[in-house]
Protein backbone atom coordinates (compact mmCIF):
# COMPACT_ATOMS: atom_id res chain seq x y z
CA UNK A 1 0.00 0.00 0.00
CA UNK A 2 2.79 2.35 0.94
CA UNK A 3 4.54 1.33 -2.25
CA UNK A 4 1.50 2.38 -4.28
CA UNK A 5 1.50 5.73 -2.50
CA UNK A 6 5.09 6.40 -3.57
CA UNK A 7 4.44 5.32 -7.13
CA UNK A 8 1.40 7.60 -7.27
CA UNK A 9 3.49 10.47 -5.97
CA UNK A 10 6.23 9.72 -8.48
CA UNK A 11 3.85 9.76 -11.42
CA UNK A 12 1.84 12.70 -10.22
CA UNK A 13 5.04 14.73 -10.27
CA UNK A 14 5.93 13.42 -13.72
CA UNK A 15 2.43 14.22 -15.02
CA UNK A 16 2.47 17.66 -13.43
CA UNK A 17 5.73 18.58 -15.12
CA UNK A 18 4.55 17.16 -18.42
CA UNK A 19 1.46 19.34 -18.24
CA UNK A 20 3.72 22.35 -17.81
CA UNK A 21 6.26 21.29 -20.39
CA UNK A 22 3.73 20.78 -23.20
CA UNK A 23 2.21 24.30 -23.04
CA UNK A 24 5.68 25.81 -22.81
CA UNK A 25 6.74 23.87 -25.90
CA UNK A 26 3.61 24.96 -27.76
CA UNK A 27 4.01 28.58 -26.64
CA UNK A 28 7.54 28.46 -27.93
CA UNK A 29 6.25 28.22 -31.47
CA UNK A 30 3.34 30.63 -31.17
CA UNK A 31 4.80 33.98 -30.37
CA UNK A 32 5.87 33.31 -26.80
CA UNK A 33 9.31 32.43 -28.03
CA UNK A 34 11.60 34.21 -30.42
CA UNK A 35 13.29 31.25 -32.03
CA UNK A 36 13.38 27.52 -32.55
CA UNK A 37 16.71 27.60 -30.80
CA UNK A 38 15.21 29.16 -27.68
CA UNK A 39 12.33 26.68 -27.75
CA UNK A 40 14.84 23.84 -27.77
CA UNK A 41 16.87 25.45 -25.00
CA UNK A 42 13.83 26.02 -22.75
CA UNK A 43 12.30 22.66 -23.64
CA UNK A 44 15.51 20.88 -22.80
CA UNK A 45 15.70 22.63 -19.43
CA UNK A 46 12.08 21.89 -18.54
CA UNK A 47 12.49 18.26 -19.55
CA UNK A 48 15.60 17.96 -17.44
CA UNK A 49 13.85 19.46 -14.41
CA UNK A 50 11.02 16.95 -14.91
CA UNK A 51 13.31 13.96 -15.20
CA UNK A 52 15.48 14.91 -12.24
CA UNK A 53 12.34 15.46 -10.10
CA UNK A 54 11.08 12.05 -11.15
CA UNK A 55 14.41 10.45 -10.27
CA UNK A 56 14.38 12.10 -6.84
CA UNK A 57 10.99 10.52 -6.23
CA UNK A 58 12.38 7.21 -7.45
CA UNK A 59 15.16 7.69 -4.90
CA UNK A 60 12.58 8.25 -2.15
CA UNK A 61 10.80 5.11 -3.25
CA UNK A 62 14.00 3.07 -3.14
CA UNK A 63 14.71 4.38 0.36
CA UNK A 64 11.28 3.26 1.48
CA UNK A 65 11.68 -0.16 -0.12
CA UNK A 66 15.07 -0.55 1.52
CA UNK A 67 13.52 0.00 4.93
CA UNK A 68 10.72 -2.45 4.14
CA UNK A 69 13.10 -5.13 2.88
CA UNK A 70 15.42 -4.69 5.84
CA UNK A 71 12.45 -5.41 8.11
CA UNK A 72 11.33 -8.30 5.92
CA UNK A 73 14.79 -9.84 6.07
CA UNK A 74 14.18 -10.61 9.76
CA UNK A 75 11.18 -12.81 8.99
CA UNK A 76 11.74 -13.98 5.41
CA UNK A 77 15.34 -13.41 4.31
CA UNK A 78 14.97 -15.34 1.05
CA UNK A 79 12.02 -13.25 -0.10
CA UNK A 80 13.76 -10.06 0.95
CA UNK A 81 16.89 -11.01 -1.00
CA UNK A 82 14.82 -11.86 -4.08
CA UNK A 83 12.95 -8.54 -3.89
CA UNK A 84 16.22 -6.69 -3.41
CA UNK A 85 17.69 -8.42 -6.44
CA UNK A 86 14.62 -7.51 -8.52
CA UNK A 87 14.85 -3.87 -7.50
CA UNK A 88 18.56 -3.93 -8.31
CA UNK A 89 17.75 -5.08 -11.84
CA UNK A 90 15.08 -2.42 -12.24
CA UNK A 91 17.42 0.20 -10.88
CA UNK A 92 20.13 -0.81 -13.36
CA UNK A 93 17.68 -0.45 -16.24
CA UNK A 94 16.59 3.01 -15.12
CA UNK A 95 20.21 4.04 -14.68
CA UNK A 96 20.98 2.91 -18.22
CA UNK A 97 17.92 4.74 -19.58
CA UNK A 98 18.95 7.89 -17.73
CA UNK A 99 22.45 7.72 -19.22
CA UNK A 100 20.91 7.56 -22.71
CA UNK A 101 18.58 10.43 -21.82
CA UNK A 102 21.54 12.53 -20.64
CA UNK A 103 23.42 11.90 -23.89
CA UNK A 104 20.31 12.84 -25.90
CA UNK A 105 19.84 16.06 -23.92
CA UNK A 106 23.44 17.08 -24.52
CA UNK A 107 22.91 16.41 -28.23
CA UNK A 108 19.85 18.70 -28.22
CA UNK A 109 21.86 21.51 -26.65
CA UNK A 110 24.69 21.07 -29.13
CA UNK A 111 22.31 21.03 -32.10
CA UNK A 112 20.39 24.06 -30.79
CA UNK A 113 23.61 25.98 -30.25
CA UNK A 114 24.89 25.19 -33.75
CA UNK A 115 21.55 26.13 -35.26
CA UNK A 116 21.42 29.35 -33.26
CA UNK A 117 24.86 30.41 -34.43
CA UNK A 118 23.80 30.25 -38.09
CA UNK A 119 22.04 33.09 -39.82
CA UNK A 120 18.63 32.20 -41.33
CA UNK A 121 19.97 32.57 -44.88
CA UNK A 122 22.99 30.37 -44.25
CA UNK A 123 22.95 27.40 -46.68
CA UNK A 124 23.67 25.08 -43.74
CA UNK A 125 20.66 26.31 -41.76
CA UNK A 126 18.12 23.77 -43.13
CA UNK A 127 20.44 20.86 -42.33
CA UNK A 128 21.10 22.27 -38.86
CA UNK A 129 17.35 22.60 -38.30
CA UNK A 130 16.88 18.98 -39.36
CA UNK A 131 19.60 17.88 -36.94
CA UNK A 132 17.96 19.88 -34.16
CA UNK A 133 14.54 18.35 -34.86
CA UNK A 134 16.02 14.86 -34.96
CA UNK A 135 17.85 15.38 -31.67
CA UNK A 136 14.66 16.66 -30.02
CA UNK A 137 12.79 13.58 -31.23
CA UNK A 138 15.56 11.32 -29.92
CA UNK A 139 15.48 13.11 -26.60
CA UNK A 140 11.72 12.54 -26.29
CA UNK A 141 12.25 8.86 -27.05
CA UNK A 142 14.83 8.49 -24.29
CA UNK A 143 12.56 10.23 -21.79
CA UNK A 144 9.71 7.91 -22.77
CA UNK A 145 12.02 4.96 -22.27
CA UNK A 146 12.34 5.83 -18.61
CA UNK A 147 8.54 6.01 -18.28
CA UNK A 148 8.02 2.79 -20.24
CA UNK A 149 10.46 1.01 -17.97
CA UNK A 150 8.51 2.07 -14.92
CA UNK A 151 5.31 0.82 -16.57
CA UNK A 152 7.02 -2.51 -17.07
CA UNK A 153 7.68 -2.57 -13.35
CA UNK A 154 3.93 -2.69 -12.80
CA UNK A 155 3.15 0.98 -12.43
CA UNK A 156 -0.31 1.96 -13.63
CA UNK A 157 -0.29 5.37 -15.32
CA UNK A 158 -3.74 6.99 -15.18
CA UNK B 1 -14.47 13.16 -19.54
CA UNK B 2 -13.87 16.91 -19.37
CA UNK B 3 -14.44 16.92 -15.62
CA UNK B 4 -11.91 14.15 -15.22
CA UNK B 5 -9.40 16.12 -17.28
CA UNK B 6 -9.98 19.29 -15.27
CA UNK B 7 -9.59 17.32 -12.04
CA UNK B 8 -6.37 15.84 -13.34
CA UNK B 9 -5.00 19.27 -14.24
CA UNK B 10 -5.98 20.70 -10.84
CA UNK B 11 -4.42 17.75 -9.08
CA UNK B 12 -1.26 18.05 -11.18
CA UNK B 13 -0.92 21.78 -10.48
CA UNK B 14 -1.52 21.26 -6.77
CA UNK B 15 1.11 18.54 -6.75
CA UNK B 16 3.56 20.73 -8.58
CA UNK B 17 3.02 23.65 -6.21
CA UNK B 18 3.29 21.42 -3.17
CA UNK B 19 6.17 19.23 -4.22
CA UNK B 20 8.46 21.25 -6.39
CA UNK B 21 8.86 24.97 -5.70
CA UNK B 22 12.51 24.70 -6.63
CA UNK B 23 11.54 23.26 -9.99
CA UNK B 24 9.21 26.19 -10.64
CA UNK B 25 12.09 28.55 -9.90
CA UNK B 26 14.20 26.58 -12.37
CA UNK B 27 11.56 26.86 -15.09
CA UNK B 28 11.19 30.58 -14.41
CA UNK B 29 14.94 31.02 -14.78
CA UNK B 30 14.85 29.24 -18.12
CA UNK B 31 12.04 31.42 -19.41
CA UNK B 32 13.96 34.61 -18.64
CA UNK B 33 16.55 33.70 -21.27
CA UNK B 34 15.46 35.29 -24.54
CA UNK B 35 18.46 34.49 -26.67
CA UNK B 36 20.60 31.75 -25.18
CA UNK B 37 24.30 32.55 -25.44
CA UNK B 38 27.18 30.10 -25.64
CA UNK B 39 27.60 30.59 -21.89
CA UNK B 40 23.95 29.63 -21.33
CA UNK B 41 24.46 26.45 -23.32
CA UNK B 42 27.64 25.65 -21.44
CA UNK B 43 25.85 26.14 -18.11
CA UNK B 44 22.99 23.92 -19.26
CA UNK B 45 25.45 21.22 -20.30
CA UNK B 46 27.23 21.42 -16.95
CA UNK B 47 23.90 21.09 -15.12
CA UNK B 48 22.99 17.95 -17.06
CA UNK B 49 26.43 16.39 -16.58
CA UNK B 50 26.45 17.29 -12.88
CA UNK B 51 23.12 15.53 -12.37
CA UNK B 52 24.57 12.06 -12.30
CA UNK B 53 22.35 9.11 -11.53
CA UNK B 54 24.29 8.51 -8.32
CA UNK B 55 23.73 12.08 -7.14
CA UNK B 56 20.00 12.00 -7.93
CA UNK B 57 19.38 8.48 -6.66
CA UNK B 58 21.81 7.90 -3.77
CA UNK B 59 19.58 5.07 -2.51
CA UNK B 60 20.48 3.15 -5.67
CA UNK B 61 23.65 2.09 -3.86
CA UNK B 62 21.45 0.01 -1.55
CA UNK B 63 20.34 -2.07 -4.53
CA UNK B 64 23.50 -3.19 -6.30
CA UNK B 65 22.86 -5.07 -9.50
CA UNK B 66 24.59 -8.41 -9.50
CA UNK B 67 23.57 -10.42 -12.59
CA UNK B 68 25.41 -13.50 -11.35
CA UNK B 69 23.25 -13.98 -8.25
CA UNK B 70 20.59 -15.99 -10.06
CA UNK B 71 23.03 -17.86 -12.26
CA UNK B 72 23.01 -21.62 -11.65
CA UNK B 73 25.86 -22.80 -9.48
CA UNK B 74 28.62 -24.75 -11.13
CA UNK B 75 28.40 -28.52 -10.66
CA UNK B 76 32.13 -28.99 -10.88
Amino acid sequence: MTTNKWFKRFFSILCAFSLFAIPIAIAGCSGGCKSTERTAYVGSGVTHISVTAALRSWNDYLGLRDAELTALANTDPAKAAKERQKLGEQNAKIKDAYAKYQAAQLAVLTAAQLFGNLSPDDPNAPAAADRLNASIAASATTMNSVIDLLKQFGVKVK
Amino acid sequence: MNTALINLVIFAVQTLLREAPAAIAGIRALLTVDNPTDADYEAARKRIIADTYESLVPNAAKFPHNPTVDAPASQE
